[in-house]
């Protein structure tokens, strides 16, 4: 029965036989710390993933550039300077050339203070603009068509290097179901709620689960299951040790309310728990801004405002702690150029990409920027993509998760320096 | 087999009951619906189980009690073409318990009367029919389909007016049509104020138009991503949509195409091989789309997304079969499930595993028990922490049908399945398993290997039913609880079973 059981689960079990000796056995941790394993890096990645593919132009606009007033006459965001325009409309500055949706003031600090990076011109080659399938060729860390490996990126950087012990809690999404940017990690586990995250049973119960899941696999489908069985009772065990109920953001974080700001604080709350999570990944959806998306108030304002709002807490709880994590915000595309007469914008390409945390060569714009010029546009009038989007990233997999694990991320990918994130 | 007759009476009945709030003639109706429970029967071969078992899991919700006999004795071919036959009125069972939902009733063309109902109970009762029809109708391929046809024309009930307009979008553009003719229900669907809401045609305006129903008619609905169109492509699509919209006014919230704002100049779309002169008008569109469904991509990107659903992947042979089906006849969709169903799933050829989404899971669960439920906020909840909250997907594409969306949250399948079967859940209620038990196997060391065999569907012999018995046993051996209780033994062992990996699969 347990042959298929490799030695670090065996670990679970051993703690199992002392929990069921313990005083009280009806209690639902089923082991404790001392049954998660050693860590192999204490250095975290957290990826954020804006579903829909958001408008960089809006989230950075390039002000200066006399073309994106003219191609959004009713969405452009005005010059810093420009008095004439009212104070709310009015980008705040990056650079003397590009702003910052005054929706996203919550994190100007972080941009002062050096921790936050913007990238603009970012994307893959996918020129489909389907969401589906830019998202899966940037989930899956591909140039620009889905043909390709098919697990995801985060998958291969996390388990590159399997040796040794490996925490349950290596790779988590705060999702609705696995991402495919996870797809092939075994035993990444999707999780809602830290606190609802127990077994509605007795120990026994949980022994036989384990038992069950550690059973012969009827095949190579049901032996991922099954290894995806015993990881979540793993999980299971380690945040139970973690007494998530009593988690208090500190620093004077306070996480919107939402999906967006509830996965934040939990992973805030578990990279402070130091019990090895090395990859958490979020998803936030709503930046498919086709109609009346708005300028300084209104939908994507209000998204914006919302996103700031959590990266600002995100930071401020992490304290100290955000010395070992790098965060990256990206997206599927960017939008068209110019609004549609529903003043909302089409399916585009290039769009922008925030880097923050340790290593960041932040208070920066890193462009090589296109303009927004007729010629300079890709057909059919979209922002074009200068900057493939694994350059950033594969130097944020480095940092965080070794450059073994940044070459494995990236297979098809030869890596040419950018220095928005330091080794 | 019930005969015409009794049905009748039994609907009948059941309005009533649902009228007069009868409690003696509800639970009368409801002693029929629920199907006993029985012990598997003891088929000639078990290769016969097997298959029986897998075209049960996949072209319906997993057997309820009693189904395997059924399509055993029917033969399972047999069994396939009564649910291609679908004759249309829903089963006792489904009419005791969505009489008296509004969404249901009330759904004709008209989707402002829900206006006034409150977003609580348009989410409730939206979902409370999808899960009764599901547990309960008879006519499971079609509830099936309803499934696939509602995600592949996925609508997020959250964004806009999407929970006022998805009855009527539900009841009039998708249900009449899951086995009928797709360029029907395709053109329904695009005249749907649901799905012009959701995707933004309702403010699709000459100027620039607005691309995303185009754009995802094309790539989603119809042809596919690699279907050969071009962006261009795309943006004469839109145009020739434009004043595709929703009414206000005195007809709010119906279909209206509105001249004013629709784009006259003269369009040309090579892929669709459509010259369109100036002053076009709403045909435009319809012929556009009416060409979507007749393109050979289409009828490929259909017939590979079925095959998936049923057989775990697209053999070419299988998928090339069902596409020339759809093509020679006229975009109807039985013949292109029959190569699917009939060859290939019912010889369990070339049938590769597929994972049960949470809706599956927990319907299938809810069958295998023969549980009484109302499809209420206790399942809706669940469904909801398992990853599958109904008609709230976001985005256009509908939730992922891949297996590997779906193994990385088993923990809220566990809690349900144990809270199930421990009845714990409010408004489900689940019969004492023990009692139709053979007598032989009515002692607590004998109860866990029936219970496993009748609720997985193997034969007691098989080795993954016996395997798994033999580990709930060992884990009862070293409970606390009182194992001489037969009722805790038979509860337990149930909620572990529908744990386990075998019952997580469609096979």
């Amino acid at each position: 029965m347990a042959a298929h059981l490799s030695r670090r689960e065996l670990l679970t079990g051993t703690a199992l036989a002392a929990a069921l000796a313990a005083s009280d056995p009806r209690q639902m941790a089923l082991a404790s710390v001392a049954a998660v394993p050693e860590r192999r890096q204490d250095r975290v990645l957290v990826t954020l993933f804006l579903r829909g593919g958001a408008d960089g132009l809006s989230i950075v606009p390039p002000v200066a550039d006399p073309e994106y007033h003219r191609l959004r006459p009713t969405l452009s965001l005005a010059s810093p300077q420009d008095r004439s325009a009212p104070r709310a409309a009015r980008a705040i500055p990056l650079d003397d050339y590009f702003g910052l949706n005054p929706a996203l003031r919550s994190i100007e600090r972080l941009y002062r203070d050096g921790l936050l990076a913007v990238l603009h011109a970012v994307g893959s080659g996918d020129r489909t603009r389907s969401h589906f399938e830019a998202m899966a060729v940037m989930e899956r860390g591909l140039a620009g068509s889905t043909e390709g490996p098919s697990g995801g990126w985060l998958a291969r950087a996390v388990t590159a290097d399997d040796e040794g012990g490996v925490s349950p809690l290596r790779a988590l999404a705060f999702t609705e179901t696995m991402p495919d940017i996870l797809r092939g990690a075994s035993g990444a586990t999707v999780i809602r709620s830290l606190t609802d995250f127990r077994l509605h049973g007795d120990l026994e119960t949980a022994r036989t689960l384990q038992a069950l899941y550690g059973m012969d696999p009827a095949g190579d489908a049901d032996l991922g299951l099954l290894q995806a069985g015993r990881g979540s009772l793993r999980v299971m065990d380690a945040i139970a040790a973690l007494h998530p109920a009593a988690y208090r953001p500190s620093g004077g974080a306070v996480y919107p309310p939402g999906p967006l700001g509830d996965g934040l604080r939990q992973t805030a709350c578990l990279i402070k728990g130091r019990l090895g999570l090395e990859a958490a990944f979020l998803d936030a959806t709503g930046w498919d801004t086709h109609v009346a998306q708005g300028r300084d108030s209104g939908w994507l304002p209000a998204r914006l405002a919302e996103l700031g709002q959590g990266l600002d807490a995100f930071t401020r709880d992490l304290g100290a702690e955000i010395g070992r994590v790098t965060g990256v915000v990206m997206t599927e595309f960017g939008r068209r150029a110019y609004e549609n007469s529903g003043l909302g914008t089409d399916h585009g390409r290039g769009s922008c990409m925030f880097l923050f945390g340790a290593g960041v060569a932040g208070g920066k714009v890193h462009a090589a920027w296109p303009g927004l010029a007729p010629g300079a546009l890709e057909p059919p009038g979209d922002l074009a993509v200068t900057t493939d989007y694994r350059r950033p990233l594969y130097e944020a997999v480095r940092r965080t998760l070794g450059a073994t694990a940044a070459a494995a991320a990236f297979p098809d990918y030869t890596h040419t320096p950018i220095g928005v994130v330091s080794a | 087999m019930v005969s015409t007759t009794i049905r009748r009476t039994l609907i009948a009945a059941a309005a009533l009951a649902g009228l007069a709030g009868c409690a003696a003639l509800r639970d009368a109706v409801r002693r029929y619906a629920g199907a006993n429970w029985a012990p598997l029967p003891v088929p000639e071969s078990s290769e016969a189980l097997d298959r029986a078992r897998l075209v049960l899991n996949r072209a319906a919700y997993g057997p309820a009690p009693g189904d395997l006999a059924r399509a055993l004795d029917t033969g399972i071919r047999g069994w396939i073409e009564s649910q291609l036959a679908d004759e249309g009125s829903d089963s006792p069972a489904v009419s005791l318990r969505i009489a008296g939902l509004e969404t249901v009733e009330g759904a004709t063309d008209a989707p402002d009367r829900f206006a006034s109902l409150s977003d609580a109970q348009l989410m409730d009762e939206l979902q409370r029919a999808v899960i009764v029809r599901a547990v309960y109708s008879q006519a499971q391929l079609r509830e099936v389909m309803a499934d696939f046809w509602t995600n592949h024309f996925n609508i997020y009930a959250l964004k806009a007016d999407g929970r006022v307009l998805l009855p009527v979008f539900i009841e009039t553009a998708l249900r009449p049509h899951v086995l009928g003719n797709f360029r029907e229900m395709l053109l329904a669907t695009a005249r749907s104020p649901a799905m012009l809401a959701y995707l933004d045609n309702q403010r699709n305006r000459r100027g620039v138009a607005n691309e995303n129903y185009a754009r995802e008619l094309m790539e989603l609905h119809t042809v596919g991503v690699h279907g050969g169109y071009s962006q261009s492509d795309i943006r004469v699509l839109a145009r020739a949509l434009t004043g595709w919209t929703v009414a206000e006014g005195f007809s709010r919230g119906q279909f209206r195409f509105d001249r004013a704002l629709h784009d006259i100049e003269a369009k040309r779309a090579p892929f669709l091989d459509l010259i369109l002169p100036p002053d076009g008008d709403q045909t435009e569109a319809e012929s556009a789309i009416s060409r979507l469904a007749e393109h050979p991509a289409t009828g490929r990107y259909l017939a590979r997304k079925l095959c998936v659903r049923f057989l775990g992947h697209a053999p070419e042979k299988v998928l090339s079969a069902a596409a020339n089906a759809y093509a020679s006849s006229d975009c109807a969709i039985r013949p292109m499930l029959r190569p699917i169903l009939l060859d290939a799933l019912a010889s369990r050829g070339d049938v590769r595993p597929s994972l049960k989404r949470p809706f599956d899971f927990v319907v299938s669960a809810l069958r295998a028990l023969g549980a009484d439920t109302d499809g209420g906020p206790s399942i809706q909840t669940r469904l909801a922490e398992m990853g599958q909250p109904l008609y709230q997907w976001p985005m256009p594409d509908g939730f992922p049908d891949r297996t590997a969306a779906w193994t990385g949250s088993l923990l809220p399948r566990w809690n349900f399945a144990l809270d199930l079967c421990s009845g714990k859940l409010d408004g489900v209620t689940v019969r004492p398993l023990e009692a139709p038990l053979a007598d032989g196997d009515r002692t607590p060391l004998r109860a866990p290997s029936a219970i496993v065999s009748a609720l997985l569907g193997r034969s007691p012999d098989d080795p993954i039913a016996r395997s798994i018995a033999a580990t709930i046993q060992e884990g009862l051996q070293s409970s606390r609880a009182d194992r001489s209780n037969l009722k805790d033994v038979v509860a337990n062992t149930a909620g572990l079973t529908l744990c386990a990996s075998a019952f997580q699969w469609r096979g």
